[in-house]
């Protein structure tokens, strides 16, 4: 034993330090200076989490077009799109990010880890571009977090829908909630950050949201890993009543305002899940692409922008990737209720992307310290 | 002229084994060293120091208690179960045995995420043992009273996670104790049949099978707690409100290691890291010593004639066998019948119709952007490349540490082989968080290797190897060098004959479990910072059953691909059985 | 071709096997070693042939001195219980023996022709564990006869076969050794046996100085 422990100590006093310089992409001054790029290789790699939009026939279809070829490498969610371009960082080996939403995308940006493209944002819709309009990242996609909650189970008598977030930590709603994690979920980390600004201003000055996340720990909140946990084995108002190891054990989670549309889109225009639509207890999440600074490819990269970007491809958010278009005059489909079913909200929470990037550390361990 | 066998090398072992041996260890040790060497400079603290945090980390206790009662739980069950089915396996007659014995092994290497979905079709509320009023996911009926009655949180879940454990281990106690059993000479059990401590079961327990078992027993025991104490996917499907100190290390570990980003958990991870780590090393050692210490040479004899002594088992033994075999068989057949149900559209009835359209689309690929004949391609290039380089590897290994042992050089002999066995003690995250962080360093191309996956692999499954190769060795009479020496053979055949041709059996069992740990994707959990698009045959699974599902074709298409995975699994292991029946073939 | 073994010692973890021990035996000799179980006769001859080390003294072969642990083709030996290649069957197991520059026809050809001198002419195809000890060790005797040896070493070949056999292999075995001139060192604690094989017989004590003779471990 003791000689196993000799050699591991051995091994590892050498290498203390060898892995510290990280290549320095920011300078004094705190500009982002770009790497030298990984090389032209005919082949895009993009960096994305499993969106759907990406079918072998889209992928294709841009090849066709362009000529260029492309290949995906899969991150778990946004947010593990964001770790892998920060672990490799030093040498990156990918083109382009097409993923990381506005709670990460300030990271991201801190961190030099975009850099400019050219690609044409002049038919997105102004309100999208508010939340970021540089050029390292290009809007693609978008929704709104907030709570969903199943009908059958809130049905007014029962239990009633919340008329404020304090509500949740009644009696009745114990036991009754589930939230996907922000320290590790991308729509949890965003229903999070709206959390925060509709107790900054709500009318009780002495509490913020993290009273409120102890309070909802308090009386019987989970909090599972991802979405997918939250809405599939505990939401009792979702597809999960047909997934094996369903348990439906609560009626509200945090999902997005469309998710009973795409419900009823698939389920025959039906769907007993609905939306809570608070003031400020919406998110509005946008979904980014970019050209990772350090990698290669650009012009292929700055066409897959465009890509996106088209009328043809964006227009079928919906449809395709099941989430809204980000072009000006986006519309939900209307079959299967989709559009029916599907709620907007009037007032989202107001918090800028830097304020997200500038905060996030902070706001995470006081989840943390709140919840556990 | 020849020089005889054992012509002196450093400790006896040829400078040709000893770079193997140094590759082994440094592809063990150079991960995890590099791993703990980027937290400790991002964070500034040494292991140590952080070990010292443990109990400070949010979970780090819990999951540390949860990891120790599950693995123990899982193992206890595992032996209880294990042993008398390896050993009425390895002593009886049984029909079809080749197919029993790869379906015996298919739970070992079924990718834990179908497995995932196989267990929870079963302990549904609607699935099978809700036939006999056990609702293990819901916790209702007799689990909720219990759970009311004891106050114990979530037993059902826990039950659930142990019984997979021991459904993915059981084929271990198999394969490490049924040969003992199979191969024994039965003038032992004749002798002691002849004498009073034979007269009852108690002393032919205590005098023979504990004896003779109890090393074999001891280090499929040994790994049976080793893969249930780091457990990681099966936690967060079935226990879903605990952790284990793998899968509590599986969440922060995406975020730990970048300077400047969320240090608290690189500190978390370092620290949980430490101790799982420390801990590990000592059970590989402590175990490794018991078997040692209790290994003993046992005169072997011809398996047939075993098996045509003893005859086809009692009906008891049939009855427990088979019910065995179906119970490890339920799981998966639920994968398959999820493949052909898909739900009902019809929003008053919660029901399914059955149809092939899951497998259209896992065929044709519209799900994924890598259809399922490259997927499958890529896995079976994977699986052979791991093939060709672990097993020369181990076999490299095995025979230095054995030539040391003989030599007499116990105590280097046992350093190098509680070295080699590392990986197993390791933490999936810190070895990919290494991995990472050292080819980033000082091999950034090889990112762009398309074969990279196969390090993880070789890197896992290597340990494995060597512990199946260093037994069959050592049961090799030394004699038959000796005769080899004194024939007129070249260098190829002295080998073959005194050694090849005797490890043709353990050598395709190693085989087999190169090819089904690497189709299995064991290793995938290592490469937790994905930076290429390795597509194989089970990630391909796994990412298709992770998708959300309201398409209702989503489920049964990642069904119908993980049934596929499993019948190319099947067809592999059933190669290795024949492999088997070949040599017992030319014995008889 | 003539063997010899020169004031051999063997030492085996602080303990003396056989002490100064003086072995000449000629060319076409067959000398037969009676000692007790255990005395060490089966570690003089292992060294003889070099699959054991010599603490101190020489070997010769036909007066060429031999290095220590160096394995000449020219000499052969069959241990006590005969090591017989399980996954071979009997003609495999022989065929071993036969030199690589011999061609496949010559091969067979003298198969067949030692197959007969032992006596197993129908045995080719069987499987060596389904022989008798004493076919066993004429199968081991056999593969030998095909290494067309200068010398064998034969220690307690008949160990483990009933005496009538014994006797009958033994005679066997010696009649095979002159008609092709090897040399041979036999190793035994039966007189019968030692009377029957050899040309003389020769006492383990007798081969070392007094009071200095081992027990092998």
């Amino acid at each position: 034993m003791r000689h196993v422990l000799l050699s591991l100590l051995m091994l590892l006093a050498p290498l203390s330090g060898c892995l510290t310089s990280d290549i320095l992409v920011v300078d004094e001054e705190g500009n982002c200076q770009p790497l030298p790029p990984r090389g032209d290789d005919g082949t895009l790699k993009i960096l994305t989490y499993d969106i759907a939009a990406f079918s072998d026939a889209m992928l294709a279809n841009f090849t066709e077009q362009t000529g260029f070829a492309v290949e995906l490498v899969y991150a778990d969610d946004a947010g593990g799109i964001l770790e892998i371009m920060l672990q490799t960082q030093a040498s990156p080996q990918v083109d382009l990010a097409v993923g990381l939403d506005n709670t990460y995308l300030q990271t991201a940006l801190d961190f030099c880890l975009l850099t400019a493209n050219n690609a044409d944002t002049s038919t997105v819709d102004p309100s999208v571009m508010e939340l970021y309009d540089g050029q390292k990242a290009v809007p693609f996609d978008q929704g709104h977090v907030c709570l969903n909650y199943d009908e059958e189970v809130v049905d007014g008598e029962n239990l009633s829908a919340p008329q404020t977030l304090w509500d949740l930590t009644e009696p009745a709603w114990a036991d009754k909630t589930v939230f996907p994690s922000p320290l590790t979920s991308s729509p949890g980390r965003a229903f999070m950050v709206a959390t925060v600004d509709y107790f900054e201003n709500d009318m009780d000055e002495n509490t913020t949201a993290f009273d409120w996340w102890k309070a909802m720990a308090d009386n019987g909140a989970r909090f599972t890993t991802g979405w997918t946990e939250a809405y599939e084995i505990h939401y009792s108002g979702g597809y999960g009543a047909w997934v094996d190891g369903h348990l439906g054990d609560a009626a509200m989670t945090v999902s997005y305002c469309h998710s009973p549309g795409v419900e009823a889109f698939y389920g025959g225009n039906w769907t007993k899940s609905t939306s809570v639509i608070l003031p400020r207890a919406t998110f509005h999440q946008v979904e980014y692409g970019g050209l990772v600074n350090g990698g290669g490819n650009a012009d292929a990269a700055n066409a897959f922008l465009n890509f996106l970007l088209s009328e043809d491809i964006n227009r079928n958010m919906p449809e395709n990737n099941l989430m809204q278009s980000v072009l000006t005059n986006a519309t939900w489909p209307e079959q299967e209720g989709y559009r029916y079913h599907t709620d907007i909200p009037m007032l989202n929470a107001n918090i800028t992307t830097e304020r997200i990037g500038n905060d996030m550390a902070e706001w995470l361990v006081a989840w943390a310290d709140a919840t556990s | 002229m020849r020089t005889s066998p054992m012509s002196s090398r450093f400790l006896g072992v040829h400078p040709v084994q000893w770079m193997a041996l140094s590759l082994v260890i440094a592809l063990g040790i150079g991960p995890i060293a590099l791993a703990f060497s980027r937290l400790w400079a991002v964070t500034g603290i040494t292991p140590w120091a952080a070990l010292m945090t443990f109990h400070e980390q949010p979970g780090a206790t819990e999951a540390l208690q949860f990891s120790v009662l599950e693995a123990a739980a899982s193992t206890l069950l595992t032996v209880t179960i294990g042993l008398p089915l390896a050993w009425a396996f390895g002593r009886y007659k049984w029909k079809r045995v080749r197919l029993k014995r790869a379906l015996l092994f298919l739970p070992f290497v079924t990718p834990p995420i179908v497995a995932a979905v196989g267990f929870l079709a079963l302990i549904s509320p609607e699935g099978f043992l809700s036939f006999f009023g056990i609702d293990l996911r819901g916790e209702t009926g007799f689990i909720g009273w219990l759970a009311a009655k004891t106050g114990w949180d979530h037993p059902g879940h826990f039950v659930a996670l142990v019984i997979s454990h021991v459904w993915f281990n059981l084929s271990l106690m198999v394969r490490f104790v049924e040969p003992v059993v199979a191969q024994l000479d039965p003038r032992w059990e004749e002798q002691l049949a002849l004498l009073p401590a034979g007269q009852t079961r108690r002393g032919r327990l205590q005098h023979l099978w504990l004896p003779v078992l109890g090393p074999a027993t001891t280090v499929a025991a040994a790994y049976t707690f080793f893969f249930s104490f780091t457990s990681f996917a099966m936690v967060k499907w079935l226990a879903p409100s605990s952790n284990t100190l793998e899968s509590l290390l599986g969440e922060l570990g995406g975020t730990a290691g970048i300077a400047g980003y969320r240090t608290e958990t690189s500190l978390a991870v370092l620290g949980i890291a430490t101790f799982q780590m420390l801990l590990m090393l000592f059970m590989l050692v402590v175990a490794g010593r018991f078997e040692r210490k209790h290994s003993q040479v046992l005169s072997l004899h011809n398996e047939t004639m075993n098996r045509e002594q003893h005859g086809p088992a009692p009906k008891r033994w049939a009855w427990f066998v088979n019910g065995m075999l179906l119970l490890l068989l339920a799981p998966l057949v639920s994968v398959v019948i999820g493949s052909f149900r898909v739900r009902s559209n019809d929003p008053t009835n919660n029901g399914y119709e059955w149809t092939l359209e899951g497998w259209k689309q896992a065929w044709s690929g519209d799900y994924s952007t890598v259809p399922f004949t490259e997927a499958l391609s890529n896995s079976m290039v994977y699986a052979v490349m791991t093939l060709v380089v672990a097993l020369p590897l181990g076999y490299a290994v095995a025979t230095s540490l054995v030539t040391m042992r003989e030599r007499g050089h116990q105590r280097a002999a046992g350093v190098l082989d509680s070295l080699c066995m590392l990986p197993l003690s390791m933490s999936a995250v810190m070895v990919g968080l290494g991995m990472v962080a050292g080819i980033l360093r000082w091999f950034p191309q090889m990112f762009q290797f398309p074969y990279l996956p196969v390090v993880p692999h070789v890197m896992l499954v290597l340990p494995f190897v060597i512990r199946l190769l260093v037994p069959a060795i050592e049961r090799i009479d030394p004699v038959f060098a000796e005769q080899a020496s004194l024939l007129p053979m070249g260098r190829f055949g002295s080998w073959w004959h005194s050694r090849g041709a005797f490890l043709v059996v353990p050598a395709t069992m190693a085989g087999s479990l190169c090819l089904a740990f690497s189709l299995g994707e064991f290793g995938a959990t290592f490469l937790v910072v994905r930076v290429g698009s390795w597509n194989s045959l089970s990630i391909l699974v796994d990412q298709v059953a992770s998708r959300p599902k309201f398409d209702p074709l989503m489920f049964p298409t990642a069904m119908a691909l993980a049934t596929m995975l499993m019948v190319v699994t099947l067809v592999v292991l059933s190669v290795n059985e024949r492999a088997r029946a070949w040599r017992m073939r030319h014995e008889d | 071709m003539k063997i010899e073994l020169r004031k051999a010692t063997v030492t085996v973890n602080n303990k003396v096997i056989f002490n100064e021990l003086n072995l000449t035996v000629e060319s076409g000799e067959v000398v037969s070693i009676l000692g007790p179980s255990g005395c060490g006769k089966t570690t003089m001859l292992r060294a003889s042939c070099g699959l054991a080390s010599l603490s101190n003294g020489e070997r010769y072969l036909e007066d060429e001195r031999l290095d220590d642990n160096v394995i000449r083709p020219e000499i052969t030996m069959l241990f006590q219980q005969p090591v017989l290649y399980p996954h071979l069957n009997v003609a495999q197991n022989i065929a071993l023996g036969a030199p690589k520059h011999w061609t496949k026809e010559t091969v067979n050809q003298r198969l067949q022709q030692v197959l007969e001198s032992i006596g197993l002419t129908d045995f080719n195809q069987r499987s060596v564990g389904s022989l008798s000890g004493g076919e066993a060790q004429r199968v081991a005797f056999g593969r030998a006869l095909m290494q067309e040896p200068k010398v064998i070493l034969l220690d307690e070949p008949f160990a483990s076969v009933d005496v009538a056999r014994r006797m009958e292999l033994a005679a066997m075995t010696r009649t095979h050794l002159k008609e092709r001139g090897i040399t041979a060192i036999h190793v035994t604690h039966d007189q019968d046996e030692a009377d029957i094989m050899a040309d003389r017989v020769v006492r383990w004590t007798d081969l070392q100085p007094p009071s200095k003779s081992g027990e092998e471990e």
